[in-house]
């Protein structure tokens, strides 16, 4: 028996995890690589799910087995897909994430939240966001194979004309929380 | 006999000669079909067997092979013998076996190059670029070598001889190697490198000096844009011991080349370690005359 397309929209919108859920609502039209939506997705958990610990401290920093399996399913489902410049929703995602955002309630921090963060550093590079993280969330860095390299590169990096050792935590959760595009130097 | 009883009786026999002749035919016509059939197969098989299918090549030399090997000390011999295997084997952690050909100190890795031919370009400029930096740091030796792309025969592993192979893409690999390359590095043909850099390729992978693109194997040490210092770590571990060798060897009248050889590779890692902001991991050296003053050697500055 085939399954026709709104049975498998109904089907993916009661049955997506809160993982899936935030990995869906991070990747868009534009491709992102697997590197920035670990980030993006440790950005979401520092400022709005911090009782969970959802990533450790690995060999590149702060990392999530549960966004990487999220979106592995996400892939599997036809949700979204993984191209050589990164993860991009498909057409039959774009239906999907419509219907969770006229549908979901109580979830301002998941879909607002994300896009928020997105849009606050959407005018920064990978290398950038990757700086920032190991800046503000050092615990996530302590395995890091990379920490001594991101370290140099931080102590050189401005942002809206400040050094990262003058921009407070809370100023950079600020921003985050409330879509303040970020730039990069003066 | 009646009229009538004769017609019968010669119809009867003219019917007899045409089915004889219609049953003669029909077996004319199948040996003759059964015939072509096996010109044709023979003739596929031939085509099958023996064509240059368009490839990509890489042909990589190991440096310092004759020089070690004329010494004839036997220690040497015996770890350069089993640092040669080790490398053969890295190849085949990215290759299966009948994609790779070893002859003396050199190795072939090919790759049918097929309409979706960038995913396998992209595999084989990665997988070439991590064996050399895993042959420098593990094993201390230095490749040079070239990646082109033309036809390519070789044989299938169950032929009368093995490791039967030639073609354009073989000859144009061996060129570039050759003339072109001349420092440690694998060069790339031109209209190869032009293709990866257009595809969707790391194009980071590629560098170029002057008119050739060669490739920036220390790429490979990089995670998200960052140095991974252990690997950069390595390798400058690897490259002074490799100096520090070097110098240990009774020079003949081939030390120069050699001393250049290694002074390229000193250039390459450090103006890596300058473009990546790791200037702790530039190698401070010097040339001078040794001791005796008969001949420049690298001198490595400073504590490691």
């Amino acid at each position: 028996m085939t399954i026709t397309e709104n049975q498998m929209l109904k089907n993916d919108y009661y049955e997506l995890s809160d993982d899936e859920l935030e990995v869906l609502f991070i990747i868009d039209t534009d491709p992102i690589m697997r590197t920035r939506l670990q980030k993006i997705s440790l950005l979401y958990s520092k400022i709005f799910d911090t009782e969970k610990e959802s990533h450790g401290a690995y060999f590149f920093g702060g990392y999530s087995d549960n966004i990487d399996e999220a979106s592995d399913e996400l892939v599997d489902k036809g949700i979204i897909q993984e191209t050589n410049q990164g993860y991009v929703i498909t057409d039959y995602g774009i239906k999907l994430k419509k219907m969770l955002i006229e549908g979901l309630e109580d979830s301002d921090d998941l879909i607002t939240g994300i896009a928020n963060i997105k849009k606050s550093v959407s005018e920064l590079d990978d290398k950038s966001i990757i700086g920032l993280t190991y800046h503000f969330f050092e615990e996530t860095t302590t395995n890091s194979t990379i920490k001594a390299s991101v370290d140099r590169y931080n102590k050189r990096s401005i942002y809206d004309g400040k050094s990262l050792d003058q921009i407070s935590l809370d100023e950079f959760i600020n921003k985050l929380k409330k879509g303040t595009v970020i730039h990069r130097g003066g | 006999m009646s009229y009538y009883s004769k017609l019968v009786y010669y119809l009867k026999i003219d019917i007899l000669i045409v089915v004889l002749l219609f049953s003669y035919l029909r077996k004319y016509l199948f040996l003759l079909r059964m015939q072509c059939n096996d010109t044709m197969t023979a003739s596929r098989k031939v085509n099958d067997e023996f064509i240059l299918k368009p490839c990509i090549v890489s042909l990589i030399d190991v440096l310092g092979s004759s020089e070690l090997l004329l010494r004839g000390i036997r220690q040497d011999n015996e770890m350069y013998l089993r640092n040669l295997s080790n490398m053969f084997k890295f190849a085949g952690k990215y290759y299966p076996s009948d994609q790779i050909k070893t002859f003396s100190d050199n190795i072939l890795i090919y790759d049918e190059d097929i309409e979706d031919g960038d995913s396998k370009l992209s595999k084989m400029v990665n997988s070439v670029a991590q064996m050399q930096y895993q042959t420098v740091c593990d094993l201390g030796l230095l490749l040079r070598g070239a990646i082109a792309s033309g036809g390519l025969y070789h044989s299938p592993n169950d032929s009368e001889f093995d490791d039967f192979t030639i073609g354009d893409g073989l000859v144009t690999a061996y060129n570039l190697e050759s003339k072109k390359a001349i420092h440690p590095r694998i060069v790339m043909q031109d209209k190869l490198a032009r293709r990866f850099l257009n595809g969707d390729g790391d194009d980071s992978l590629l560098r170029k000096q002057g008119s050739v693109y060669y490739l920036d194997y220390l790429q490979t040490t990089l995670v998200d844009g960052f140095p991974d210092e252990s690997l950069l770590s390595n390798h400058r571990d690897a490259l002074i011991k490799h100096i520090n060798t070097n110098n240990a060897v009774e020079k003949n009248e081939k030390w120069d080349a050699v001393r250049l050889k290694d002074v390229w590779c000193l250039s390459y890692h450090n103006d890596f370690c300058s473009r990546y902001d790791a200037e702790e991991y530039i190698i401070d050296y010097t040339e001078a005359f040794d001791s005796k003053g008969d001949c420049i050697e690298i001198s490595v500055r400073g504590r490691y």
